[in-house]
């Protein structure tokens, strides 16, 4: 068996069929995707191949793409913004208090088990500019001129669809960094506060530096995460106002599955992949950074 | 010791996957048996089977109902030569679906469709089957059609969908409300908003004109109108022949005259965040004026839960002053088109069911319950049509022309694009400048 183990001939036929899989599910259609997005693909079927025109048209006369990009990074800023400390924050408290643990952890989990379809509408039942929840609160305290069309105009829409998404998502990070903190041995901190520490600079000097690592993941998949953003903005704007809201999923949904345009989908799911890499790398490298400056 | 543990794992192993196989391909096989059994008690001859993509989005409407009626009175009577076999999904879906469809090769033999803009693509890449001939062997059946409604599904002249049903942009109007204020039921746009401000002005907490704006295509489609009563059909025919520009007089005047109803507060505060449905919500409670919209809620305002049951007025779209347009000329289009698709091995077979389908009997139902059909009113009994449908039909009756949504026309991208160009504009933005925006993206995605 031992040896068994170690033979890598074995190993490879052990993983075929796992690797088959994943390369037939994953890896295959990523393949015919790129493929695609150099052709010209409609209703009719595949007219040829046209070399790198998608992407050129994509850059240059595509206005809506260049504004999709723009709202899809804002969009990945602000859910970094919003998502990570606010996790973070809650995870810690959650650590701290004593009584009803359970129930906030599941209190706040619970959005992460309904749809996003259900969320985006309950969403857009509280942004109603007529009866719903913020502007009736607004009204009621006097703060009249405060009312907006929270998702008809298009200075808020993309905001309000962020929160929203950032809303439905804070409770699973904070599970992520819940699971981090308990996992820090008690008598590291025991021995901090017994040295005479605040419980701000345990947290600042013990209990975050040793998150870190986890940091890093849960980061990555935020970021990943609202560069892909699809389903809550097309079940709460559509992209719109007039484009307003309109990230790169939901571009690439319209021109593909609309306009019948796949090769031109193709190609703009191509730039999000790249993105999504891009991001990765960065990302990571920051943190390589800081791991280091920290050492 | 290891290795015999090994082995015996490794032949569970093979003994499970081969086992999984069996029972798979027994499955198969008594599959196979079942339908060859089934098919051979049917009858001698095969039954031909028509896979058909129909439009049921489950709201109980008229035309879903008899749907169900027509598939399952067409099996019965053509049991054991023809089984149509329906898949039912809403129409929203068919959008994502048809294409996905369509772009592999694998459409069903028949599919109900929009008409114009939105079938020309299929036509023009040879997946649909051309009806031409099948209308013309049956002049009676050909003639019981509505000639404007025809139009908007023939492509170098012949004809390559059957529409059933036909829907219009319509004003309708709260008597109650209208009568309260000795307001006249509008003939032209200024007199329509002289009267919607006086409504306004009542301090009453009254809606002018109902109206919802979070899908963009509500301002598009009341521009629309308002485009085509200025210019008439002409600057929309130039733009898509090439000879005319979006900046046209009519279309930047159109989105204007919207954008003042919005900054004069005649439309709902908070219109840019509601649905349409909500819209009709609005109308349907009493609490607003007016309402241009679809004939297809007319079968809502005449339900039992309606507040305006017996107070709604219909008209023809106003006109506007010093416009070229026609009130005759309505916005519309054909809905629920059946095709048939090129690779459908059995048209005669589809032919056929399109027939049965459109056969006055049901169309009958339809018109019962308050649906246009795109049948001569002519062939149908008006003596059971609700009060609001009835108004309707007669007011049809002087229709000399029906003009599409635009975004049928131009295709979902442009059209898509056109909408948001209206519903910016009403939220504020230059019309001119908008328009010259949208001028550039039509020359850029706009294929003839």
């Amino acid at each position: 068996m031992e040896k068994l183990r170690k033979d890598k001939g074995t190993i490879c036929l052990f993983i075929l069929p796992a690797l088959f899989c994943y390369l037939m599910i994953a890896t295959f259609p990523l393949l015919c995707s790129a493929v695609l997005s150099f052709a010209d693909w409609d209703v009719a079927g595949l007219n040829g191949f046209i070399g790198f025109k998608n992407y050129i048209q994509l850059f240059t006369t595509d206005k809506i793409f260049q504004d999709a990009v723009i709202h899809t990074l804002i969009a990945t800023v602000l859910c970094l913004l919003i998502q990570v400390p606010c996790s973070i924050l809650l995870a810690y408290l959650l650590t701290k208090i004593r009584r009803g643990r359970n129930f906030f952890k599941v209190a706040f989990f619970v959005p992460n088990m309904i749809s996003t379809a259900a969320i985006g509408i309950l969403w857009i039942f509280i942004l109603h500019p007529e009866f719903g929840l913020i502007n009736s609160i607004l009204r009621f305290v006097g703060l009249d001129s405060f009312t907006h069309v929270w998702l008809g105009e298009s200075g808020t829409a993309l905001v309000c669809v962020i929160i929203a998404a950032s809303w439905q998502y804070i409770g699973y990070h904070m599970i992520i960094y819940l699971c981090a903190m308990q996992n820090i041995s008690s008598s590291v901190l025991e021995s901090a506060e017994i040295d005479g520490a605040t419980s701000w600079q345990a947290f600042c000097k013990i209990t975050f530096p040793l998150i870190v690592p986890i940091l890093k993941i849960d980061t990555v998949l935020v970021a990943t995460g609202s560069l892909r953003i699809f389903d809550i903005v097309f079940v709460m704007t559509g992209g719109g106002p007039n484009h307003a809201s309109e990230v790169i999923a939901s571009h690439m949904y319209t021109r593909s599955f609309k306009g019948m345009q796949f090769g031109y989908g193709s190609a703009m799911s191509v730039v999000l992949m790249i993105m999504c890499v891009l991001v990765t790398v960065i990302l990571n490298g920051v943190f390589k950074r800081s791991e280091e400056n920290i050492e | 010791m290891k290795k015999k543990v090994f082995t015996i794992l490794m032949s569970a192993v093979l003994a499970f996957s081969l086992g999984a196989c069996g029972s798979d391909d027994q499955k198969g096989e008594e599959g196979n048996e079942k339908t060859e059994a089934k098919e051979s008690k049917e009858s001698e001859s095969k039954p031909v089977e028509l896979s058909i993509m129909a439009w049921d989005g489950g709201t109980g409407e008229a035309t879903e109902v008899v749907l169900h009626d027509i598939i399952d009175d067409f099996n019965k009577e053509h049991e054991g030569k023809i089984k149509v076999v329906p898949e039912y999904l809403p129409s929203e879906q068919t959008k994502t679906k048809l294409p996905t469809l369509m772009a592999a090769n694998n459409a069903p033999d028949l599919f109900m469709s929009w008409s114009a803009g939105y079938l020309e693509p299929y036509v023009k890449a040879g997946k649909v089957y051309s009806l031409q001939e099948a209308l013309d062997s049956d002049p009676e059946w050909k003639n019981q059609f509505l000639e404007s409604v025809m139009e908007h599904v023939t492509y170098d002249g012949e004809i390559y969908a059957i529409p059933t049903v036909l829907s219009t942009q319509v004003a309708y109007y709260n008597k109650e409300i209208y009568d309260k204020f000795n307001l006249p039921i509008p003939k032209t746009h200024e007199e329509f908003i002289e009267g919607l401000k006086t409504i306004r002005d009542s301090g009453e907490d009254i809606i002018p004109m109902a109206f919802g704006n979070s899908t963009a295509w509500p301002s598009a489609s009341h521009s629309e109108i308002l485009a085509n009563r200025i210019g008439g059909n002409e600057p929309f025919d130039k733009v898509l022949d090439g000879s005319g520009k979006w900046t046209d007089e009519s279309f930047v005047k159109a989105a204007s005259l919207l954008q003042e109803m919005a900054d004069e507060k005649l439309v709902p505060d908070g219109y840019a965040g509601m649905t349409p449905e909500e819209a009709v919500e609005q109308f349907k409670s009493g609490k607003a004026a007016s309402f241009i919209w679809s004939s297809y809620c007319i079968s809502n305002f005449e339900a039992d839960d309606s507040a305006v049951k017996d107070k709604v007025v219909l008209a023809k779209c106003p006109t506007v002053e010093g416009g070229k347009g026609d009130e005759n000329n309505w916005l519309g289009q054909a809905d629920r088109c059946l095709v048939v698709s090129e690779r459908c091995e059995n048209k005669d077979a589809a032919v056929e069911f399109i027939k049965f389908y459109t056969q006055t009997k049901y169309m009958q139902k339809m018109a019962d319950a308050g649906t246009l059909t795109t049948i001569n009113a002519e062939k149908l009994d008006l003596s059971n049509v609700g009060p609001i449908a009835s108004q309707i039909m007669k007011l049809h009756s002087d229709m000399t022309g029906l003009f599409v949504f635009y975004d049928v026309a131009l295709g979902s991208v442009v059209g898509n694009e056109y909408n948001n160009t209206v519903q910016g504009i009403m939220a504020g933005n230059d019309p001119q400048e908008a328009f010259e925006n949208f001028q550039q993206f039509f020359d850029e995605n706009y294929e003839k």
